[in-house]
Order: C-alpha cells, then sequence, then structure tokens
C-alpha cells in the first residue's frame, strides 16, 4: 500500500495554498474553475450586477446590495472553465541520482503531488502518468479532492528503472490525452533532445498547454565532484576512470549547451521551461515559476 | 658533478613518490553511479589528450621540484663551464705558502710559517661558511712548486686542469678540493704534515704554476694567496715578479698578499766553513775559517761560537748496518766581541784530526730567530799521508832533497806530505796508473818529456792532479818547445834560451811577485823574504811571448828584468805551475831562504786544492756518485740526518748505467778523495763509458720528494766488488740568502708591484668579503628554481583542475549553468528542510 503521505510535504503545501496556479490561455472545463472562460459563470472574479430573476440561486444575490436599495441584484461573475491537467512524471533509472536529502525521483514526486494538491483544490481535474521506456503506471484525470491519493498511488508504484523514451511517451500521452488541456512534464530529460522536441510538438499540436519543470540534481548542475572517481551510467553500461575536475569545464559546457538549446525549443514553442535543482527548496521553485507565470499573464491581459 | 652532503643524495629516491602516488590514486577512486555519463563522456573525448599532456607535465614537474630541493639541500655543485653561464660561480682559494728557511723565523712562541698555516685555516673557515657558491681550495708551497718534476711528454695529453700525477701540478696538495663538511679535517690532517723547510725557496716557481692552474681554469673565479714574509729578497726584484702576477690579475684572478711576519728581528748566521789551503792530513794541524753575518739590524755583542770536530772511526772499524756514530769534540769557543749590522767577520781556527778519513767541522752559534742558519758543517777528507812524486833529473837527487826538506823536515815536524822520489827512467815508462795515487807531481830539472809522457801528464791534470815543473841546466829546451805546442800543450810558455840574470846594483829584489796565494808571505816592499832571493840565471822565453788571448796562462812572478819567472796555466780540473830556473840552489839562492818552505808548502796547497777541494753543498741539491760497474756493486745506501727526535734514516738507491757517448763525471766525482782510490781509467784508449752508472739521492730520476731537503751530514755507503764498503759524507748547509730577514713593509711592497693591483693583507686583516664576484649563485639559483618550479606547479596543477575549487563560488561556470542559482547560495537561504524557504521567494 502505497504511503500517500511520502509526497506530500504540508509546510510545502501551506507556501502555496496562497498562489494561483492559472493556465496561459483560456481553456475549456467542465467545472467552473478558478481559470477564466468566455462564458460567464460561477467564478471568483466579479464581472457584473443584473437584476435578479426568479430560478437564479439565491447565493448569487447580492445582499448588501438588496441591503441599502432594497432591490435584488445577483452577481454574475467571470465564468472559470475548468482545468485538466495532466502530470508526465519520469520514473527512469537516471532519476534514481541524488546526492542529497532527496533525489531526483523524490524532488519531482514532491513537486508533482504539491502540484496536483493545489490543482485538485482548485477543483481542476488532476490526472498523472509515470513513465520511463513507456507508461508505468496512470491516474486519470479527476477534480476530486480524494484524487489526490490516486495521483500519488500512481507515483509510487512506478520505482524508477528503465531508460527514458519520451518521444514514444509523449506519443503515447499526445494519443490518450485528446482534449486539450495542461500538460506538466517532469523529467531530468537525459535523452535525445531531437526525440524529446518530436513529443512535445505532437502534444503541441493537440494544443496542450505544456510546462515543463526540468529536475536536475546540484551535482549534475555544478559536477563539484574532485579526486579519482569512476563514474557508472545509472541507465548505460558506459564508465570512465577520470580526474573530474579536469573534465568539469568540458562537462558543464556541454550541459549548458544541452540547457540552451532544450530551452530555446520551449521558447520556440512557447511552453514554459523550469530548472528545478533537487535541492533548492520545493517551495521556491513553486513560488519562483508561479510568480513569473502570473507575471507573464498580467503582462498579456 | 657533487653533493657537499652526501648522504641528502638518498632523498633522490623521493622522486619515485609522485609516480607512486599517482599510480595509488588510480587504484583508491571513488565510484558514482551517473545519470549525465553523455556530457561527461563528451567532455572527456574532447579533452582526453591534453589531460593526459597535462598530467604527464604535472608528474615531471612534481619530481623535478623534488629532484630540485634534494640537490639545493644536498649543495650541488658542478665543474662543467656551462653551469658557469647558468649563474653557478665557483671560488677557487688557490693558497700559496712559503715554506723556505726565513719562514722559521720565531717571534715569541710562533713562528711566521705558523702563522701562514693558521691563516689557510681562516681562509678556508671564511670560505666555506659562504653557502652561496661553491667553494674549492688548492694548498701549494714554494718548495714543492720549485722541486716539482718536470714535465713530461705525458702531460701533453693530460686535460686542461687536471692536476694529475706526474704532472708538474701534482705538486699541489688537495688539488681544488671543495670546501664540504669534511674538508677541515682534510685541512687539518695535511697541515699537521707540514714544517717549514730548509730550503731557499722563491716564489718563482709558485707563482708559475698558479699562472698554470688560473689560465686552464677559466670557469671559476680564482683568488690566489701568497702567504709569505716577504723579505727584501726576492720581493724587491720586481722585474722578475711582475710577468708573474700580471698574467694573473688578467687571467681574472685577484691577488692577495698576506704578510705572516710583522717585524725583522735579529739573526746571525755562520755564512761559511771551509778548509784554508794547504795539506789537510791526520795528526797534521790545519785551519778552517768561519764566517758569521749580522743580518739583523742592530749590533751583536759577545757572540760565542762553537766549534767542533766530528770524528768517525775508521771504515775498518764501523759497522756497515747501522749509522755511524761519531766522535764529537769541542773546539775552544770562538768569541766575537761586536758585530756591526751587515757586517762579516771571519775568523781562523786550528783544527787537528787524529783519524784518517771524512771528517767533520762544525760551527754553531747561539739559538736566534732563524736557527738552522746558526751552525755549518764542512767535510773535511784527511789522509794519512799526502803522496807526492818528485821526479829529478839530477844525478845526485839535489832537487828532490830540497823538496823532501821543505815536506819533511825532520821526525817531530810532519807537514803529512809523502815525498816519492822517481827518476827520469820513471817518466819515459810512465803511465796513467802510476800517476793516480799522487796529488801532485814535480818535474824537477828534468831533461825531455816524452809525448808518450806528456800525455799521461795531460790526463792526470785535466782530472785534478796537480803538476810542478822546475827546469835547470839539464833541461833539453826543444822537448819543452815541443811541450808548448803552439799554446795548446801542458807547458805554459814558449821557451827560447838559458839566460843569465845580471847582478843588479839597485836594491830591487830579483823577484817580482803578482797577488796569488802562493806568495802571500811574500807580498810588501819591505819584506825581507823577498828582498833575499837572488836568482841568477834561468829560461827565457821567446822574445814578444805573451800569454795568448783567452788563455788560463798567467805570469806569477816575474824577475826584475820583467821575463816571467813562473807561470801557472790551468788545464781541466787541475794546475800546472812552471818554474824557470832551479829548485835546487843552482841557478838561484831561494832554496836556502826561508821563504822557500813558506813558497812550497803553499805551492803544494795550490796545486793539492783542486783534488781536495770539496764543494759546497745546500739543502735541496741532490748528491750523485758516479761508479765503475766493474769496481762497485749497483746498489749503493744513503744515511741520511736525523730529524728532530727521529729515527736514523737511510735509503738505497740503484745505480743508472751511463749511456755510451755519455762523459761521466769520472767516479767519485762528487765525493772527496778516498785514500783507496784506484787509477782513474784511461779514456784515451777507448774505455767504453758503458762501464759507469750513476747513483743519486735526490734528482729528477729519484721518486722520493726531496730526500736532501734537511741540513746535515749524508753518508753514501757504496760497496766494492771485493766486498769493501766506503764511507762518503756530503754536509749539506742551508743557503745564507734566506738569513737576511728585512722586511718589505706593505706600501714598500705595493709601489715594489706597481702597476699591478695586489691586495696586501696582514694576517688579522684578512678579509676577501670586499670581492664582491658577479654572477649568479648555484644553490641561489637552485632555490630560484625551485620557486619557479613551484609556481607553475601550482598553475599547471589549477590548470589541470587538482585544486579544490570553492562550492558554489560566484562567477564559476556552474552559477550561470541553466540560470538557476548555485546551490550554496540557495541554501544559504534554504531551512533545514529541502522543502521549505526562507520564504523571501513569497508573494
Amino acid at each position: 500500500m502505497p504511503d500517500s503521505k511520502r509526497f506530500f510535504h504540508p509546510e510545502t503545501i501551506r507556501r502555496i495554498t496562497r498562489l494561483e496556479l492559472r493556465a496561459r490561455h483560456i481553456v475549456e472545463g467542465f467545472l467552473s474553475g478558478l481559470h477564466r472562460s468566455p462564458y460567464f459563470g460561477q467564478s471568483i472574479e466579479f464581472l457584473q450586477h443584473r437584476e435578479y430573476a426568479p430560478g437564479d440561486d439565491l447565493r448569487h444575490v447580492d445582499w448588501k446590495v438588496w441591503a441599502r436599495q432594497d432591490r435584488m441584484y445577483v452577481k454574475q461573475y467571470e465564468e472559470d472553465t475548468n482545468l485538466r491537467c495532466h502530470l508526465l512524471v519520469d520514473v527512469s533509472a537516471s532519476m534514481q541520482y541524488g546526492n542529497g536529502p532527496l533525489n531526483k525521483y523524490d524532488y519531482e514526486c514532491t513537486l508533482a503531488t504539491s502540484l496536483a494538491y493545489l490543482l485538485l483544490r482548485h477543483q481542476d481535474a488532476v490526472g498523472c502518468l509515470a513513465f520511463d521506456e513507456q507508461v508505468r503506471s496512470q491516474a486519470p484525470a479527476r477534480s476530486k479532492r480524494t484524487h489526490l491519493e490516486t495521483v500519488v498511488r500512481s507515483l509510487s508504484v512506478a520505482e524508477p528503472r528503465d531508460k527514458t523514451r519520451l518521444d514514444r511517451v509523449l506519443k503515447n500521452a499526445a494519443e490518450m490525452l485528446p482534449r486539450r488541456g495542461m500538460i506538466v512534464l517532469i523529467s531530468d530529460f537525459l535523452v535525445d533532445l531531437q526525440t524529446v522536441f518530436q513529443g512535445l510538438r505532437m502534444l503541441k499540436h493537440r494544443g496542450h498547454e505544456v510546462l515543463i519543470f526540468h529536475v536536475l540534481d546540484d551535482d549534475e548542475l555544478d559536477f563539484p565532484f574532485s579526486g579519482p572517481t569512476r563514474f557508472e551510467g545509472l541507465e548505460t553500461v558506459d564508465h570512465l576512470n577520470c580526474n573530474p575536475r579536469a573534465l568539469r569545464d568540458g562537462y558543464l559546457e556541454a550541459l549548458q549547451q544541452f540547457l540552451t538549446e532544450l530551452r530555446r525549443h520551449c521558447a520556440q514553442q512557447n511552453f514554459d521551461y523550469s530548472l528545478v535543482r533537487t535541492r533548492q527548496p520545493l517551495d521556491v521553485s513553486l513560488v519562483s515559476y508561479l510568480s513569473s507565470r502570473m507575471g507573464t499573464r498580467r503582462i498579456r491581459h | 658533478m657533487q653533493f657537499l652532503h652526501q648522504p641528502l643524495t638518498w632523498a633522490f629516491l623521493l622522486l619515485l613518490a609522485p609516480p607512486l602516488i599517482h599510480m595509488i590514486n588510480l587504484m583508491r577512486h571513488q565510484r558514482v553511479r551517473w545519470a549525465a555519463m553523455d556530457f561527461l563522456l563528451q567532455s572527456h573525448r574532447k579533452h582526453r589528450n591534453w589531460i593526459r599532456l597535462k598530467q604527464l607535465l604535472l608528474l615531471l614537474m612534481r619530481m623535478a621540484i623534488i629532484g630540485a630541493a634534494v640537490a639545493m639541500l644536498a649543495q650541488l655543485v658542478s665543474q662543467h663551464q656551462w653551469f658557469h653561464f647558468l649563474g653557478g660561480t665557483t671560488v677557487h682559494h688557490l693558497v700559496l705558502v712559503d715554506d723556505s728557511l726565513s719562514m722559521t723565523d720565531r717571534s715569541g712562541d710562533t713562528t711566521a710559517f705558523e702563522q701562514a698555516l693558521r691563516t689557510v685555516k681562516q681562509i678556508a673557515a671564511r670560505a666555506g661558511a659562504i653557502q652561496e657558491q661553491r667553494q674549492e681550495m688548492t694548498l701549494l708551497r714554494f718548495s714543492r712548486a720549485e722541486h716539482a718534476p718536470p714535465p713530461s711528454s705525458a702531460d701533453a695529453s693530460a686535460p686542461d686542469g687536471d692536476m694529475a700525477e706526474g704532472t708538474p701540478l701534482a705538486a699541489v696538495e688537495l688539488p681544488a678540493t671543495v670546501l664540504g663538511r669534511d674538508f677541515d679535517s682534510r685541512l687539518e690532517d695535511q697541515l699537521r704534515m707540514w714544517e717549514a723547510s730548509e730550503l731557499a725557496s722563491e716564489p718563482t716557481a709558485a707563482l708559475q704554476m698558479a699562472q698554470e692552474i688560473v689560465t686552464q681554469q677559466t670557469d671559476r673565479q680564482t683568488r690566489v694567496y701568497v702567504l709569505s714574509d716577504f723579505r727584501r729578497h726576492p720581493w724587491s726584484t720586481p722585474a722578475q715578479l711582475q710577468p708573474l702576477l700580471d698574467p694573473l690579475i688578467k687571467a681574472g684572478a685577484t691577488v692577495h698578499l698576506v704578510r705572516c711576519t710583522a717585524a725583522q728581528h735579529a739573526n746571525l748566521a755562520v755564512t761559511s766553513l771551509q778548509t784554508v789551503e794547504g795539506p789537510t792530513a791526520a795528526g797534521v794541524p790545519f785551519f778552517v775559517d768561519v764566517q758569521v753575518k749580522n743580518f739583523g739590524a742592530e749590533v751583536a755583542q759577545q757572540i760565542p761560537l762553537k766549534i767542533q770536530t766530528i770524528t768517525h772511526a775508521a771504515p775498518a772499524d764501523m759497522d756497515p748496518t747501522r749509522p755511524a756514530s761519531p766522535e764529537t769534540t769541542d773546539l775552544p769557543t770562538v768569541l766575537l766581541e761586536r758585530l756591526e749590522p751587515g757586517e762579516t767577520l771571519t775568523r781562523r781556527v786550528q783544527v787537528l784530526f787524529s783519524q784518517p778519513g771524512e771528517q767533520i767541522i762544525r760551527a754553531e752559534l747561539p739559538e736566534d730567530a732563524i736557527a738552522a742558519d746558526n751552525s755549518r758543517m764542512c767535510v773535511v777528507s784527511l789522509l794519512s799521508t799526502i803522496p807526492v812524486l818528485a821526479i829529478d833529473g839530477s844525478s845526485d837527487g839535489q832537487h828532490a832533497y830540497y823538496l823532501q826538506s821543505v815536506f819533511q823536515p825532520s821526525q817531530r815536524a810532519q807537514t803529512g806530505v809523502r815525498v816519492t822520489v822517481q827518476s827520469t827512467d820513471f817518466l819515459r815508462q810512465l803511465n796513467a796508473a802510476d800517476l793516480a795515487e799522487y796529488h801532485t807531481v814535480y818535474l824537477l830539472d828534468v831533461d825531455r818529456v816524452d809525448p808518450a809522457a806528456r800525455s799521461v801528464l795531460l790526463q792526470y791534470v785535466q782530472q785534478g792532479g796537480g803538476l810542478a815543473v822546475f827546469l835547470g841546466p839539464d833541461a833539453h829546451l826543444p822537448s819543452y818547445q815541443e811541450w808548448y805546442g803552439e799554446g795548446e800543450g801542458l807547458f805554459p810558455l814558449l821557451l827560447d834560451r838559458e839566460e843569465e840574470l845580471p847582478a843588479a846594483d839597485s836594491p830591487t829584489p830579483d823577484l817580482i811577485v803578482t797577488d796569488h796565494p802562493l806568495f802571500r808571505g811574500l807580498l810588501g816592499e819591505r819584506n825581507p823574504f823577498a828582498t833575499g832571493i837572488r836568482v841568477e840565471r834561468y829560461m827565457r822565453p821567446v822574445s814578444g811571448w805573451k800569454p795568448p788571448a783567452r788563455s788560463t796562462t798567467q805570469v806569477l812572478a816575474r824577475l826584475r828584468n820583467g821575463d816571467p819567472l813562473m807561470l801557472e796555466r790551468r788545464v781541466g780540473a787541475g794546475r800546472v805551475v812552471a818554474c824557470l830556473t832551479t829548485l835546487a840552489p843552482l841557478w838561484n839562492n831561494w832554496a836556502r831562504e826561508p821563504s822557500f818552505v813558506v813558497v812550497m808548502l803553499q805551492l803544494h796547497a795550490y796545486l793539492d786544492a783542486p783534488r781536495g777541494d770539496i764543494p759546497a753543498r745546500l739543502v735541496g741539491t741532490p748528491i750523485e756518485l758516479s761508479l765503475d760497474s766493474t769496481r762497485y756493486l749497483p746498489e749503493v745506501q744513503f744515511w741520511l740526518p736525523r730529524r728532530l727526535e727521529g729515527p736514523p734514516r737511510s735509503m738505497t738507491r740503484q745505480g743508472v748505467p751511463v749511456p755510451a757517448g755519455v762523459d761521466p763525471a769520472g767516479p767519485l766525482a762528487n765525493t772527496p778523495s778516498a785514500p783507496d782510490r784506484q787509477p782513474t781509467p784511461d779514456r784515451t784508449t777507448g774505455s767504453p763509458t758503458e762501464k759507469y752508472f750513476t747513483v743519486s739521492l735526490g734528482g729528477p730520476r729519484d721518486k722520493a720528494y726531496l730526500p736532501t731537503e734537511t741540513q746535515g751530514i749524508y753518508e753514501a755507503r757504496p760497496v766494492r766488488t771485493d766486498g769493501q764498503m766506503e764511507f762518503h759524507r756530503y754536509a749539506l748547509n742551508v743557503d745564507t740568502r734566506e738569513s737576511d730577514l728585512a722586511l718589505l713593509d706593505k706600501r714598500e711592497l705595493a709601489e715594489q708591484l706597481q702597476p699591478i693591483e695586489v691586495h696586501v693583507h696582514d694576517p688579522e686583516e684578512l678579509d676577501t668579503s670586499a670581492d664582491a664576484i658577479p654572477g649568479f649563485p648555484w644553490s641561489q639559483a637552485l632555490l630560484s628554481g625551485l620557486v619557479l618550479l613551484l609556481i607553475g606547479e601550482q598553475l599547471l596543477g589549477y590548470s589541470a583542475s587538482y585544486h579544490k575549487a570553492a562550492r558554489g563560488y560566484d562567477g564559476s561556470p556552474s552559477a550561470r549553468v541553466g540560470g538557476v542559482p548555485p546551490r550554496a547560495a540557495s541554501t544559504r537561504r534554504a531551512a533545514s528542510s529541502p522543502f521549505v524557504g526562507s520564504g523571501r521567494g513569497e508573494r
């Protein structure tokens, strides 16, 4: 029985509760959520008053106006659409690396759980796919708050193991998720970038909004190793005996090139991209990301 | 290439440490399971060769650092010239020590030579304290330089600067020895064996050798120290010394003259001790002249001069296996009342030896500054009797009678001369062996001398014999004219006829003598001995005869008419005296005059002088005997004088054959006449010279260094083929030039050597630190190189990424990767939990 609290950190949730996760684009939804919609509906943001008409839900009567004018008006809100968000979480063997309190796998699962909780709290539908070479486990998109445990369970059953095949997984995801929504892809992306781009283009083509959390361990970003070291591949059989400091610059250069290319592609495809360090506090990562995301929306609207 | 601290060279094994550590590190690597292998492999492929090259360079550099550090600590030194261009400079201290006799000058409880030795140690100590440069020292004594073996053909192949054995430079001691840890003990051992010699060594040879060393060793900075007393002799002869010092200066050497004595001290010396000419036979008293000179600057008074006779036993009574044990007899001391500075006094002392043979006379002064010149010895060869041959041409032997009456006047009065009288028949059958035993030969009114006899007489005189010819009425003039032989014969003048000297009216004496030793008793206007001589007849030379040019013939006495009466001619080693009148009172009355005995004794002494003349020998000169191999065994034993508190010393030398064509000096050429001397081989008959061999103590053939350097009596003991041993003694005395202790002061010394720039010091002033030697010190170069290597190693190590970088430093590549703040910056904001930050990012 998976531990639903494993990836659930209350303090982190408390800090991010006040934030709103908003889609950059207005998407269709079944449920009234917090996301803006071209339709009037039940929402948080007030749009206008109209006179009460029989049949209107008394919960929407503005009693303060009735008290002052003795006339009944109902408040009309900008209707929020339901957000259908799917969390695509990489559980391949490379995510097993981690030298701090959390490895990449633990960190990304916690991140995914936090996002799921946030979305479910706003009554958005959250689904989850854990994958490596293929989809290992899946939780359908639901908006019930109790669905969080299902999401956590889908993450827990998928212990990291094989290589990552993002092209295949993203293709499957595109086929499995025909309705437009938001895709949150959490991975270390230590694969061939062309396959990644190919899969992401398919999601884009389906009209999904894609959010990318690129989770890397601090060691992978800083390469702080020193002394004679034997590196053995987590997903490959390659190994290398070397003086790490001698290779550090070359490694960082290659990594930088990789990240630049990934970031450039995301920008071109209008994907939200965020690089996350595993030793970076999770709330800091989320706050930073969500803040920037909201800022982007306000500029546009 | 060598190291001053040899034990530290073991530390070069540390050179193996870097490769070993490298290999160990390869085995003890940490293991990391890594996700981003692609980036790592990409970096590895890109930088693989460069990394390996850096690692190799770093390894070599670390080994070089260890090597340089060890070399520096072990004091690496090298003699290669190219090190000089790298900055390493070797300072060569070439110390020339004057060990001549004058250096024994004692002042208080020390001598000038001991001061010189202390100065050598002082120079070594100061040089050894300098760590920045390699220091070498070479020692050279004046005496060793002067008596170094002559250069041989092997020297030409000797490498430059190589002070190889067998070359003249082999005379140096501690040649170019590095001043290391054990140098002091080596120097101490060397100096302990040194003592001042009794030689009169001059600086010339040492300076020539120094010049040779300096010009050969161009890769060194040479400091030449001359430790001497700097007497006026020879340092006041700049013309001789400047050509020797100038090349040293031009070769880059600095010359330091260190005065090892400060003041001139009083010094008296026995400068001469020799017998007065006259018969020297056992039992006959004779005289010796002793000369004493005051070399000091003050008047000496009441100087007791001790004279000793040292009598050796007869050869038959001597032990051939032991040194001689002579009997010493003190004669009455001669008191010298007063001796002015620079004055020489001569005292004549009568000496008597009862024992024939080679005996010793010794004169000794009281102790003063220089001890060795206070005594002097001479060897006198005494015979039982001195054999003399008289060939009398008269029928009644009257000439010989008067001659015998001179030498053997009575049984109680002895002159030591024994006259053997022969008739003219003996002369006609004469051969060389017949004359060998006689010291002098008198031809008394001999009618003729045959060519065979002339030849024998010529050889006799040439080998040191004395010949006196008295003419008379029986002399056959043509025979003597032939003997003259146009000046080539033995007879000194060409006779014309028998002549009568007219009676004189004036008081002018018939005989007018010259200042010749023969007539010392007849000189003076009022001398009654001369005025009583009357000559009636004589043999007159041809008119206008004069001694040929460059002839040894000289007139000793003339008649009052100007005709020569007595003449002398020197032929070879001997002398011929011709008297143109009779010995017996036939043509004159001289034999009845008192002066006759005096002149005849003087004549004998004069004619016998070359044979009995024992040359004065100085210490250091070799003793050489030429012996007949048919009569002597080739091995000769020499007994040397004892040194102070030393045991008797003897050396044995083998004879070296005299090659054909080389004229040997003659048997026992350097020995005094021996009583049993055998006839000299007749070389005119073609005796081969290969039958001679020479035996030498000292000299170039002697491998031992200067065995005759000590003053005293040396005894050679050749053994005849019949088993009899002979004893020949030689007195070697010091050269009294060394007795002159007059000093040059510092200013005079510098002025004498101008314009050559020399540094004149007193020992306590000797400080050559001002001679700053240009160039970079080698040890400092090692240190500088080590620092550069360390800096290079750090840079290369940093370049090869072997240095630990501070984690999360700003500006590092990691700070820019992904645009994400580095971990350290993040963790500074992070709380204990990785999930929760400080809230600064919250809105």
